[in-house]
């Protein structure tokens, strides 16, 4: 099946250079940016409250999943992948990472048991998609069905897992990972910083990262240059359900409550993150980004994500 | 110049268009200063000049579409303005791109007529009409194609021939042809030079443009040259030699076009027996030496193009093959390219460059880990790569971080070069060096294989122009049916001599021990294609035979009633794919048809209860979809946001207006005559099912039977090419999407009905999900995988009725959704499993 292409290309109808569409041009380009600071304005306005720092420490923490699930799924965009799956990745993983403790089978089980999870399921998308050809979209669309469905079984339909109703010595390391600060800063802030960090320098520093833009710019000449293209591809998918495998388990420690569909939310969430993550792209410019020449949807600029949690924080909050 | 080429002739013949000291600007940049050119009828024009020299530029103020800062043009004699290419075409001039852009997955007759389809009641297209038309045009330009054959199955010539035929079918008074052989050989490109002289015959102004010189020499009438944008001048082309052409579009004599650059062969580097690959690589045998420059001469489909990525592990391949006196398995690129094999691919823009990233980033693409340690990239001994390449290349402009599109064809083509001059390599296969390149640049790559033979490597050359294999190669081998019949030396044969050795016009006896009696060689037969028809059939009886099974387990699931009770069910999802589809297929993603279908569900009940009439209710909920699609489309065509995005947020707007209205509790709606469009019958048929059935009947016969059916499927499968026929592509989209929001309107209203009112529970997503898994498979069930309304509701039914099914089996609800994601899963790798492409979605 051929990869549908969804969207035109970015000025394909612009015509001629120098018509008086150029300052239009510009101003679309930085519309995202204005958006997003007239919607953190605006809520500042109606809820003073908002910008107080205790809450912006709080909706900093209440993004921190959000920041990770979108760490993968950047990158995995950044070589136009996709993956409708890190929702139910996350759900499945921090559920079964927290049976794992409940059943007293102590904290590194239910760690390596979500990543477990997270890595399966990665492997199996990058599989479908990667090498076998099935379009990302019906790849991940398919595994997200199987998953919900996996994780309601487990769940025997939904049933919570409780930590915090649980035997303090069986879940301590989790809740203290998901309520607990290191200094002035929680840990939940310091494991999502770790994350963009790391995977900000994976992208733009090393050859991974450059395979990464090598198929994001044509996939078709980096296989005759000699790229692994369906290796890299693929490892997108392997990343992108890791860190959902990594995103549930923080879920559940922050909540100290696991209960399948409640990741189900970042799922647009982390689409919408990504999209207002890039800095202002002109049509025809480098795919690299303006700041760092990382790919395009680099996991460089996190405000984009903080923004984005933050409206969501002050709009429901 | 001026002692070359005379000052403007007069001639006879009408003058049908013309443009007058036309001026083009970019920004601050004046790239034509004051050009004229004057097209007549019956004449062949040809327009000449470097890349860069201003030619693409002035066919498109031809063609209204790089407006005039000063300057005009004329058609007729009249001073014509020109908003488009849509109003070059109405007034008689037509272009065929050097690209021949052409919308692959629709037929022939489609893409003759996109933009200007024949159609009956101003609506209904004319297909008969229209394929009576292209089979008219197409047996007149001597293509062997049919009206109803799928442009992607064509051969490169038959492209060509279906652009130029295109072209004709509108009856032009001027005919500009850009580039119109650059991707064929010099047989293929015979029949071309027919057509336009008969065009020539027919009264047709004729425009040519192309950088190979011999055919402007022998074909055309007149010749006007261009250099940095200005023209320097206009001649009969009678009595010019291409050497005249050449030193009027430099400026100076170039020195010779094929240095001698000194290079002696060694020992063997490449050994090729029995080479096999595909249909058209049969059974090819050669060899060429460390030092020495071989040419693969053959038409197109010859075989000789299939050789060199068979060898460098693009395409499956038996045989041997020795490198360096070891055998080797060309089992990939990677492993070709640890091997030191280099391939520098045919198609320059898609296969070889990286668009959008810099001259560096492309010059190091091959040797990242020559650039790096523990997997770190060095930027600085990047740089330093990247630096000595433009140096000793002489790639212009000279700074690596220049983005690698802004370059002309020929440094391209010296970044593409210097990217396995980086990694070092001693096996060169070269497809088509200079194709798109100009006089100029051309002779430095020559330059360059002549140094990478003299440094001691391999160079195996293929070229559809004979005359460049003749003048750069040291041994040709021609190739015919995917076998090397023939082994000519140095100064053993000239262009023509060549064209018909490969054609088989000429076989010569030592040709003849090498072949069978017929000019074939004696090769295996091709393997047989397996149609398309086969592949659909095989997706239809897979899905058959999973509802069959179902059937077989509980008989009472889709007997009876439950034939019936399976129907209703499926009337709402149905409806939603149909929306996706009609979105998808034209190219714009709508994320929101299932907060749209709530929304109005909501809005349904709500109406309801405020004793609004059941036909007003109808009516609001479709014209809230329609809405909601067009606020969609004006943020997509307008804003230019990409409709993934746009559609998301109006989701999560969506979503929280119905939100809003029912204030989170679901809304009962119990009065009888809506309940009816839900609930009620027709005879023994569900009226739910009969809305749903006439409405998408209505919708998949305007797909494919109507003019904005045709122009919205072609958007979806190439909007560029719909957009160069003049169809205005924007409000395609729009169009697209307002259809989508409609449909998804009146689902919602349904699905109140239905459901005796509307739920407090956000399943936009859930509908999404399902329309989704429909959309996609029912797109494996078209001939050419393009989303279809008809087909997206069929796999929306399958979807419904495998969900019954399965729980009539005994399935746990909790179960139901998985099986669904494998069933989809299943299906869809069956379609794809033979091609195995990426499966990457472009959205952003």
């Amino acid at each position: 099946m051929n990869a549908p292409t969804l969207t035109r290309p970015e000025g394909g109808s612009t015509g001629a250079p120098g018509r008086p569409s150029a300052r239009l041009d510009t101003l679309r380009s930085y519309s995202t940016l204005l958006g997003m600071i007239v919607v953190v304005v605006g809520i500042a306005v109606a809820r003073p409250l908002f910008v107080d720092p205790r809450n912006l420490a709080a909706v900093a923490v209440d993004a921190t999943v959000l920041v990770v699930l979108a760490v993968g799924l950047s990158v995995l965009m950044s070589m136009k992948g996709l993956d409708l799956s890190i929702a139910a990745t996350a759900d499945l993983a921090g559920y079964l990472a927290a049976r794992a403790l409940l059943d007293g089978l102590g904290t590194p089980a239910a760690v390596l048991i979500a990543l477990a999870v997270g890595l399966t399921v990665g492997v199996a998308a990058g599989v479908l998609s990667g090498y076998l050809g099935v379009p990302a979209i019906v790849a991940t669309l398919g595994l997200n069905l199987l998953l919900t469905a996996i994780g309601l079984v487990v769940s025997d339909n939904g049933t919570p897992q409780q930590l915090f109703t649980a035997p303090i010595d069986l879940v301590r390391p989790v809740l203290v990972f998901g309520s607990d600060s290191w200094g002035p800063i929680r840990l939940l802030l310091i494991a999502a910083v770790v994350v963009v960090v790391v995977t900000w320098f994976a992208t733009t520093r090393t050859t991974w990262g450059r395979r990464i833009e090598l198929v994001n710019a044509g996939a078709r000449a980096a296989v005759l240059a000699g790229t692994p293209v369906r290796a890299t591809f693929a490892s997108g998918f392997v990343l992108c359900g890791l860190l959902a495998g990594v995103g549930g388990l923080m879920l559940t420690a922050r909540t100290g409550l696991a209960v399948p569909g409640s990741a189900q939310p970042f799922l647009l969430d982390a689409f919408t993150a990504v999209y207002l993550a890039p800095p202002p792209r002109r049509a025809g410019a480098s795919a690299s980004c303006g700041r760092c020449s990382a790919p395009c949807s680099s996991p460089c600029s996190p405000t984009g994500w903080c923004c984005w949690g933050s409206a969501r924080h002050g709009a429901t909050g | 110049m001026s002692e070359v080429l005379d000052p403007e002739p007069t001639g006879e013949a009408a003058v049908v268009a013309a443009v007058r000291g036309a001026v083009v600007r970019f920004g601050p940049t004046t790239v034509l200063h004051g050009v004229d050119l004057e097209l007549r009828a019956g004449e062949v024009h040809a327009l000449v000049g470097q890349n860069g020299a201003g030619k693409s530029t002035l066919v498109k103020a031809l063609m209204g579409v790089n407006p005039l800062a000063a300057g005009h043009v004329e058609v007729a004699g009249s001073r014509v303005d020109l908003a488009g290419p849509e109003d070059a075409r109405r007034l008689g001039l037509e272009i065929v791109y050097q690209d021949q852009p052409l919308a692959p997955r629709l037929t022939v007759a489609d893409n003759m007529f996109l933009g200007r389809e024949r159609v009956h009641a101003g609506v209904v297209l004319d297909r008969a009409g229209m394929n009576r038309r292209a089979r008219q045009v197409l047996e007149r330009v001597g293509a062997d194609c049919g009206p109803d054959d799928v442009v992607g199955d064509l051969t490169p010539t038959q492209r060509v021939q279906v652009s130029i035929a295109a072209a004709l079918a509108a009856e032009p008074r001027v005919l500009v042809l850009d580039e119109p052989t650059a991707a064929l050989g010099a047989a293929e490109s015979a029949s071309v030079f027919d057509l336009i002289r008969a065009a020539r015959t027919d009264g047709v102004a004729v425009l040519y443009i192309s950088h190979r010189l011999h055919e402007i020499t022998s074909l055309a009438d007149r010749v006007t040259v261009l250099r940095d944008g200005r023209r320097t001048s206009v001649a009969p082309a009678a009595g010019l030699s291409t050497q005249d052409i050449i030193s009027a579009m430099v400026g100076r004599d170039l020195e010779a076009l094929f240095p001698d650059v000194p290079h002696s062969p060694g020992e063997p580097v490449l050994e090729v027996r029995h080479l096999r690959s595909g249909e058209l690589v049969r059974d090819m045998d050669l060899s060429v030496r460390a030092g020495e420059i071989v040419g693969l001469a053959g038409l197109v489909g010859s075989g000789a193009s299939e050789t060199l990525l068979a060898l460098f592990g693009d395409r499956r391949a038996g045989g041997e093959v020795r490198l360096a006196g070891a055998a080797v398995s060309p089992s990939g690129p990677r492993a070709a390219v640890r091997h030191g094999i280099a391939l520098v691919p045919e198609e320059r823009r898609t296969e070889a460059l990286f668009p959008g990233l810099s001259v560096a980033t492309n010059l190091t693409a091959s040797s990242l880990e020559a650039h790096a340690r523990g997997g770190v990239l060095s930027r600085q001994q990047e740089r330093r790569t990247a630096e000595d390449l433009v140096e000793r290349l002489g790639i212009v402009p000279r700074s690596p971080a220049q983005d690698v599109a802004t370059l002309s064809g020929g440094n391209q083509q010296k970044v593409v070069v210097g990217r396995w001059l980086a990694r070092g390599g001693q096996l060169y296969l070269v497809d088509e060096p200079t194709a798109g390149v100009d006089v100029a640049a051309k002779a430095e790559i020559y330059r360059h294989l002549g140094e990478l033979a003299a440094g001691g490597a391999a160079v195996l050359v293929v070229s559809s122009d004979f005359e460049e294999l003749i003048g750069l190669c040291d041994r040709i081998l021609v190739v015919r049916d995917g076998v090397v019949v023939e082994e000519i030396g140095r100064g053993e044969v000239d262009e023509e001599g060549l064209t018909a050795r490969a054609a088989g016009a000429g076989t010569t006896e030592d040709s003849a021990a090498h072949s069978t009696s017929d000019g074939s060689a004696d090769a295996p037969p091709p393997p047989a294609r397996r149609p398309a028809w086969l592949r659909q059939a095989g997706v239809a009886v897979a899905m058959l035979a999973v509802v069959a099974a179902l059937v077989a387990g509980s008989p009472g699931f889709l007997l009876s009633s439950g034939f019936w009770d399976v129907l209703r069910q499926a009337g709402t999802p149905m409806l939603l794919a149909t929306a996706l589809a009609v979105a998808l297929g034209s190219g714009a993603f709508d994320l929101s048809i299932g907060a749209v279908a709530q929304l109005t569900a909501t809005l349904s009940a709500v109406l309801v209860v405020a004793g609004v009439p059941t036909p007003l209710v109808l009516v609001a909920g479709i014209a809230a979809g329609a809405v909601i699609g067009a606020v969609n489309g004006g943020v997509t065509v307008l804003l230019r946001v990409p409709s993934f995005v746009a559609t998301l947020g109006m989701l999560f707007l969506l979503v929280g207006i119905a939100l809003g209205i029912n204030g989170g509790l679901a809304v009962p709606a119990e009065t009888r005559s809506f309940l009816l469009l839900g609930q009620g019958f027709v005879g023994p048929v569900p009226a739910i099912v009969l809305t749903a059935v006439l409405v998408i009947a209505v919708v998949a016969l305007g797909w494919r039977y109507t003019s904005v059916g045709l122009r919205l499927r072609a958007i979806g499968d190439d909007e560029r090419t719909t957009r160069l026929r003049g169809v205005r592509t924007g409000w395609g989209t729009v169009t697209a999407l307002v259809l989508s929001g409609a449909l998804s309107g009146l689902a919602g209203v349904l699905l109140a009905s239905y459901s005796s009112g509307a739920t407090a529970r956000d399943v936009s997503l859930e509908l999404l999900v399902t329309a989704l898994a429909a959309a996609f498979l029912g797109s494996a069930l078209t001939r050419t995988f393009l989303f279809d309304p008809a087909t997206a509701a069929a796999g929306s039914l399958f979807v419904t009725a495998t969900g019954a099914g399965l729980i009539a089996n005994g399935l746990s609800d909790e179960w139901l959704g998985g099986v669904q994601g494998v069933v989809l899963l299943l299906a869809v790798l069956v379609a794809v499993a033979r091609k195995r492409a990426l499966g990457q979605v472009v959205i952003f």
